[in-house]
């Protein structure tokens, strides 16, 4: 009888979140969506006037369009990582994260999917990156890691989104079960005739067995990919064969950051203490100590690698980035990603939301600056010291990352009301 | 609906149908292509017309390559004497003065209210004639910038049958003192002929003989014909310029040194004719420590010197520019002029039968004369021709005001052109008739290639038409040009052989003022005012594409400022872009300060441009030149900060980054490529390479100008280039050292054969042609920029916006190459549509393509002939011998991105004039 009634408790406590809205929600998605709007006028300005309005120029011909794209590339992450490689070592603590940390993997890699056409000197060509059969026979150059780049993005937003619809599948059901009108025609379609029977339960655990096993490598090869945008180009401060698994554990670090800056929020607003509590925020951060660790060590290894390689331009490089013109913002991420979290070593203080909050929202400014720092400075001063430059980005490029931002909470807010956003089934087999 | 009004709806939908399909507007009909027209003109194919260049008093030959009768760029004529087909930036930049939308379009009258209106030719006239007879009681005056062949006899018509004094004509840069030298030594006010092709050692003061001094394409080309000899070339100068770095020894020397060193010289060197003691007893007899003291210039040098100036057979010494503008300017101009005659220069190296033509030439003494008459309300009618400004002598500009009717010939509207009562637009020299004799035995013509662009006239039909006379200009010069040789319109010049004339020492001993040590520090604080390697006097300002191209030392593009030395900037706390004031005896001079590594400390260079409206009020005794170096200089900052187009990042290499190869980098295998894990490109005919031998190039930056107007590359302004957003796809890198060693690295596309933008492009906008060409694709190009991003040279340049061309300027355009649109990556193409002419030129012919055949646009303006473009799977081709030279590198070796681009440099040259100050030490790590 007690099952019974936590389960109801869960759904009562879930689907509150999914009633009608209050103030508060509307403010925060009108901002969200005005800074949307922003953004994409600043990107209409610059299709109509040409690249030249951002702050990009020689040699830096990447800024903050490409940081914006390995920044929300990045941000998506921790989705798959938490939903799929928790659920396949059986991490229980996931349930209560997976589905807000897998929408905000799929909506992110939507963001960071339009920073590439976006940055486009001819954005209105973008098609011409996919291979597609024309008369012309004209192809895509596969060696080239941008056309990698579209093959792992679209994969992994293919993937992504599959997996996140799965795992809603049982949840869409409960959703019908309550809802009337047009939206129980919406649940109903959605939930594709969702009965919760044995057989059912059967074949769905084994696809999202299945589909767990299969998002898991991509955690690592997508973000391995974009890293080789840079790895396998030769600039200095580029060109290191480190760049995978530091950009691996670098976007888990943000992902996760990202996860803690989304959640915390959205369990006081939603009041969901109940199934997301310190403990599990607990071990979350435990997640974002080991990728700080991880990401501190690969900025240390950097630095050995271009002393132990003996090549001017690198150590140069190394030197520059230190000491040069960026030299604020590299040390800013360097606390940020670095120094800060090990504040999660003292028990208190990764137990107190409050920090942790305020953490992530640092764990983000820091590795979008890591992002800004490798791109900008490794540009800046290159092999010829008559080329170099510095960037400087402008109001269309902010306007354009405050818009990505936008995008992202809009459908973030939109998603925290029309779908669960726990895991229904899964917490109440957890609590079974 | 029954079967009428079925068809009559049929009738009228089918017949508008047919009606709305056809083509209302411009039906273009195909005219076959039968019969040649009579002018030649074939559609798409190049013609080329010969004419002569009038940038600047040169007078070079020019080949104008035209499309449909459309010039589309200006080439020198391979045949003429004095710039073998090479033009400098000037000269090939002189197209933009015949497009540029800024020139004036037709003739301006002033109104009342102070502004100008336009007026015709007719009216204009009326109005000269009206003004002639109002001020009938002044004498007219016509003022002009130097004058040589037909139209000058033309203007003296004129002035004698109207009554109009032709006063002299006036140059900033008419070499006054060297006139006034060769007038008191030998009884000549002539700028002789320098040959430097007949001498075995070359000393220069101050003279910038590759920037603008008398004929600097020439001297460009005969210098490195110089330096293919060995023989020894030392520059002494107060500041650093492209001379100077290009010399085989450049040498500090503060402005009033040099008539100290020269006597020094000339009293010690043996002398093959000697001199008579009259003159001797002007030259002061110093010791060596005495001149090493006051010159800084070592005794060991000096003695140097001396040796090697006693063993040459034919040392040829020329002082000019910063040497002979100041206080004692004259003393080293006579100085010079004696050391020519003892040394026995004169009538063989220095040449006056082949001397400059400035019979009518005056002095800026003859201009303050003429301020005084206009001062003295005493001229009515007043043309000024072809003076660009004056406003730097002080109270010119009010004079010209004070004019009865003052009447400005211009293409442009130059600060003088705003002080006239009326304009009269000139054509462009492409536009009109004309013919120039610039100096002995040398005359050429200006032919017209297409007709006037705007309702202007030549110079010629100007005076023609104020004097009410029937015929066209071309019709007079007919006349004039009777017994000419029958290829004078073919090749536009004619050399005649001149008589040598007997040259003695007729002049007069001068009373000159005693040189003395005292006043002479090595170390002193100086202000030069130089002429400027771009803009020469200010002429060439209007061309826009000259301000896009950076000073190629400064590597400051837009905008005016003040070179000072690193040591200075350091100690008044100054960066580059901050606002710094030189106080001198000119007065105050602010400007943004360009902190130049390898100018002297204590030097504060501005070019005539960037001088502006300087006051240069001394006018120096004997030579009449106005005084331009002026002493006891300070510098303070401002505090202000002004931003300044500084195009190079750096000037310095730098921590041993290395781009050019030095011995230290040898022991760390820095420039050897490896061996690569992939397969080579094939090539079959062709593969297409460049051999710049950095030994020879001085970066006088013609080729940079030849690229800017051959290529289209865009003129993006100002604002573009503070955020460093050039354009240009060849650049002259300026690598300076401390000690003022430089070297000149042009840089374009180096279309490696493993070459990292091919691989991350993910459009295959750019891909390895067959013949090696790192070939651009503008169309397939999307614009991610990751080519530009992967390339170690930064070679490439994006479209950030569209390119606006004003009409005419879009005529400009050559229909050759391909203008790009926003948003898509461009860069050099080795001059591709050259390729590709030759190449079908071949095809019809039935073999391969020649060596030499293709000439892009750098190789063939290059005045010193450094570079070098052919077929490098043919070897017996000149760059595949260069190739094979022990002095070949190429850039980045180390990257194994294997350039097409090969560069030759003697790498220990300056290992043995104890170099760099990084030399020698260990790179760190």
């Amino acid at each position: 009888m007690s099952l019974k009634t936590f389960g109801d408790t869960i759904d009562r406590d879930v689907l509150a979140a999914m009633t009608r809205p209050n103030p508060r929600y509307w403010v925060a998605l009108a901002v969200s969506f005005i800074a949307w709007m922003t953004g994409m006028t600043c990107w209409g300005i610059q299709i109509v006037n040409g690249l030249g309005e951002d702050g990009i120029t020689n040699p830096v011909g990447w800024g903050v369009f490409i940081t914006d794209f390995v920044f929300w590339v990045g941000i998506a992450h921790s989705g798959t990582l938490i939903s799929a490689v928790l659920f396949l070592f059986r991490a229980k603590f996931r349930s209560s994260f997976n589905r807000a940390a897998e929408a905000m993997t799929v909506i992110a890699v939507c963001t960071a999917g339009l920073f590439p056409l976006i940055h486009l000197g001819r954005t209105w060509f973008f098609y011409w990156l996919f291979p597609y059969p024309n008369q012309r026979l004209l192809w895509v150059n596969f060696r080239s890691p941008l056309i990698w780049d579209v093959f792992a993005v679209s994969t992994y937003l293919t993937v992504s989104a599959v997996f996140f619809y799965v795992g809603l599948l049982p949840d869409l059901a409960v959703v019908r079960r309550n809802a009337t009108g047009f939206r129980k025609w919406i649940y109903s379609t959605l939930s594709i005739g969702w009965t919760g029977t044995q057989e059912q339960w059967k074949h769905y655990m084994r696809l999202y067995v299945f589909l767990a096993a299969f998002a898991t490598p991509l955690v690592v090869s997508v973000h391995s990919v974009v890293s080789w945008d840079f790895a396998m180009s030769i600039v200095p401060g580029w060109h290191t064969t480190i760049f995978a698994p530091y950009f691996v554990a670098g976007a888990i670090f943000s992902g996760c950051g990202m996860v803690m800056t989304l959640v915390i929020p959205m369990r006081k607003i939603f009041n969901l203490e109940k199934y997301i509590t310190v403990d599990h925020f607990e071990l979350l951060a435990k997640v974002l100590l080991v990728t700080s660790l991880i990401v501190g060590f690969a900025y240390v290894i950097e630095y050995a690698l271009a002393f132990y390689s003996g090549h001017l331009f690198e150590m140069a490089h190394f030197k520059y980035r230190l000491m040069g013109d960026y030299k604020e913002l590299y040390w800013l991420m360097v606390l940020c990603n670095v120094i800060l979290p090990l504040t999660i070593f003292v028990r208190p203080m990764r137990r107190s939301l409050t920090w942790l909050f305020i953490l992530s929202l640092f764990v983000n400014v820091g590795m979008w600056l890591e992002r800004f720092i490798i791109i900008v400075t490794s540009l800046a001063k290159e092999y010829d010291p008559y080329g170099w430059g510095l960037y400087r980005p402008t109001w269309i490029e902010a306007g354009i990352t405050l818009g990505s931002f936008g995008m992202f909470f809009t459908l973030f807010l939109i998603f925290a009301k029309v779908l669960p956003v726990l895991s229904i089934t899964e917490v109440k087999e957890e609590n079974a | 609906m029954d079967r009428r009004n079925f068809l009559k709806m049929m009738s009228i939908l089918s017949g508008s149908a047919a009606y709305s399909c056809s083509l209302k507007q411009n039906p273009k009909k195909l005219i076959p292509y039968m019969v040649p027209a009579d002018d030649g003109i074939v559609p798409g194919e190049p013609q080329f017309v010969s004419t002569t260049c009038i940038e600047c008093p040169a007078g070079c030959g020019l080949q104008v390559r035209t499309r449909d009768g459309i010039p589309v760029k200006l080439e020198g004529h391979p045949d003429h004497p004095d710039n073998a087909g090479t033009l400098c930036l000037r000269g090939q930049a002189s197209l933009e003065r015949l497009y540029s939308p800024d020139r004036l379009q037709s003739p301006m009258a002033r109104q009342e209210d102070g502004t100008f209106n336009v007026v015709t030719w007719e009216q204009a006239t009326e109005k000269i004639e009206f003004a002639a007879d109002a001020y009938a009681g002044r004498k007219g005056a016509y003022w002009s910038g130097r004058t040589t062949g037909s139209l000058s006899n033309l203007i003296d018509e004129y002035c004698e049958e109207y009554g109009i004094t032709r006063v002299p004509e006036f140059e900033r840069y008419g070499q006054a003192p060297l006139r006034a030298a060769y007038q008191s030594l030998l009884g000549r006010s002539e700028v002789p002929y320098f040959d430097l092709a007949a001498s075995d050692l070359l000393l220069t003061f101050g003279a910038g003989i590759i920037e603008t001094f008398v004929q600097p394409v020439r001297f460009a080309r005969e210098v490195a014909e110089l330096l293919d000899r060995d023989v020894a070339w030392h520059h002494f100068e107060p500041h650093i310029s492209i001379t100077g770095t290009a010399a085989t020894r450049r040498h500090v020397l503060a402005p009033d040194a040099p008539p100290v060193l020269i006597s020094y010289l000339l009293r010690t060197v043996s002398a093959r004719r000697p001199l008579p003691a009259a003159w001797m007893a002007l030259v002061p007899d110093f010791t060596a420590k005495q001149v090493a003291a006051a010159t800084g210039i070592p005794v060991a040098t000096l003695s140097e010197l001396v040796k090697s100036i006693g063993g040459a057979k034919r040392p040829l010494v020329i002082s000019g520019d910063s040497a002979v503008v100041g206080e004692s300017g004259f003393q080293t101009a006579l100085f010079t002029a004696m050391a020519q005659f003892a040394w026995g220069a004169v009538g063989t190296s220095v040449d006056f039968a082949r001397g400059e033509q400035v019979s009518q030439l005056g002095t800026p003494a003859d201009a303050l004369e003429l301020r005084a008459r206009l001062v003295a309300d005493e001229v009515g009618l007043f043309f000024v021709s072809r003076i660009h400004d004056v406003s730097y002598i002080p109270g010119m500009n009010e004079a010209v005001g004070k004019a009865g009717f003052t009447v400005v010939l211009s293409d442009f509207m130059t600060p003088v052109a705003q002080l006239a009562d009326l304009i009269l637009p000139v054509s462009h020299s492409l536009e009109s008739w004309g013919d120039v004799a610039p100096r002995g035995g040398l005359s050429g013509a200006i032919c017209q290639t297409m007709k006037p662009l705007h309702d202007t006239r030549g110079e010629g039909d100007i005076v023609l038409g104020l004097m009410r006379r029937e015929e066209s200009y071309q019709e007079y010069l007919a006349q004039q040009w009777e017994g000419r040789a029958a290829s004078w319109l073919e090749t536009a010049f004619e050399v005649k052989p001149v008589l040598a004339t007997e040259i003695s020492l007729a002049g007069e001993v001068p009373a000159l003022p005693p040189i003395t040590l005292d006043q002479c520090k090595p170390d002193g604080a100086w202000l030069v005012v130089a002429p400027s390697l771009r803009f020469f006097d200010g002429r060439s300002s209007p061309l826009k594409v000259l301000h896009e191209i950076p000073e190629p030392l400064s590597s400051v593009s837009y905008g005016a400022y003040v070179s000072i030395s690193e040591e200075d900037a350091e100690e008044q706390g100054v960066s580059n872009g901050d606002e710094v004031v030189v106080e001198s005896a000119a007065g105050p001079l602010s400007l943004p300060a360009r902190i130049q590594v390898g100018l002297p400390r204590r030097r504060y260079v501005v070019d005539a441009l960037s001088a502006g409206t300087l006051p240069l009020a001394t006018v120096l005794p004997h030579s009449g030149e106005l005084l331009q170096v002026f002493g006891e200089a300070s510098l303070h900052r401002t505090g202000d900060h002004i931003g300044l187009a500084t195009l190079a990042g750096s000037n310095k290499e730098g921590e041993e980054r290395g781009m050019l190869p030095r011995t230290y980098h040898d022991e760390h295998h820095h420039h050897e490529g490896e061996e690569s894990l992939f397969p080579d490109h094939p090539h079959d005919t062709y593969r297409w390479g460049m051999v710049i031998d950095l030994d020879k190039c001085t970066g006088c930056s013609a080729c940079v100008a030849a690229c800017y107007l051959e290529n289209n590359v865009a003129v993006v302004g100002p604002k573009e280039h503070l955020r460093g957003r050039e354009m240009s796809w060849l650049r002259i890198e300026p690598f300076i050292q401390r000690n003022g060693e430089v070297e000149m690295l042009p840089i374009m596309c180096q279309q490696c054969d493993h070459a990292p933008c091919e691989t991350v492009c993910p459009v295959f906008a750019t891909y390895h042609s067959p013949e090696g060409l790192n070939a651009q694709v503008y169309n397939r190009c999307v614009g991610t920029r990751y080519c530009a991003n992967n390339c170690p040279y930064k070679v490439r340049r994006f479209n950030w916006f569209e390119h606006e061309r004003k009409e005419p300027y879009d005529k400009m355009l050559n229909p050759d190459v391909s203008d790009r649109p926003s948003g898509v990556m461009e860069k050099c193409s080795f001059c591709l549509q050259r390729i590709r002419r030759a190449k079908d030129l071949a095809k019809d012919e039935d073999r391969i393509v020649r060596d030499g055949e293709v000439v892009p646009a750098c190789a063939q303006t290059c005045p010193s002939g450094a570079v070098s473009f052919g077929n490098l799977m043919d070897d017996g081709a000149k760059v595949s011998i260069l190739v094979r030279s022990s002095r070949a590198f190429r850039v980045l070796e180390g990257l194994g991105t294997r350039p097409a681009v090969i560069y030759l440099k003697n790498r220990n040259a300056n290992l043995e004039q104890g170099a760099g100050p990084s030399e020698g030490e260990p790179h760190e790590g």
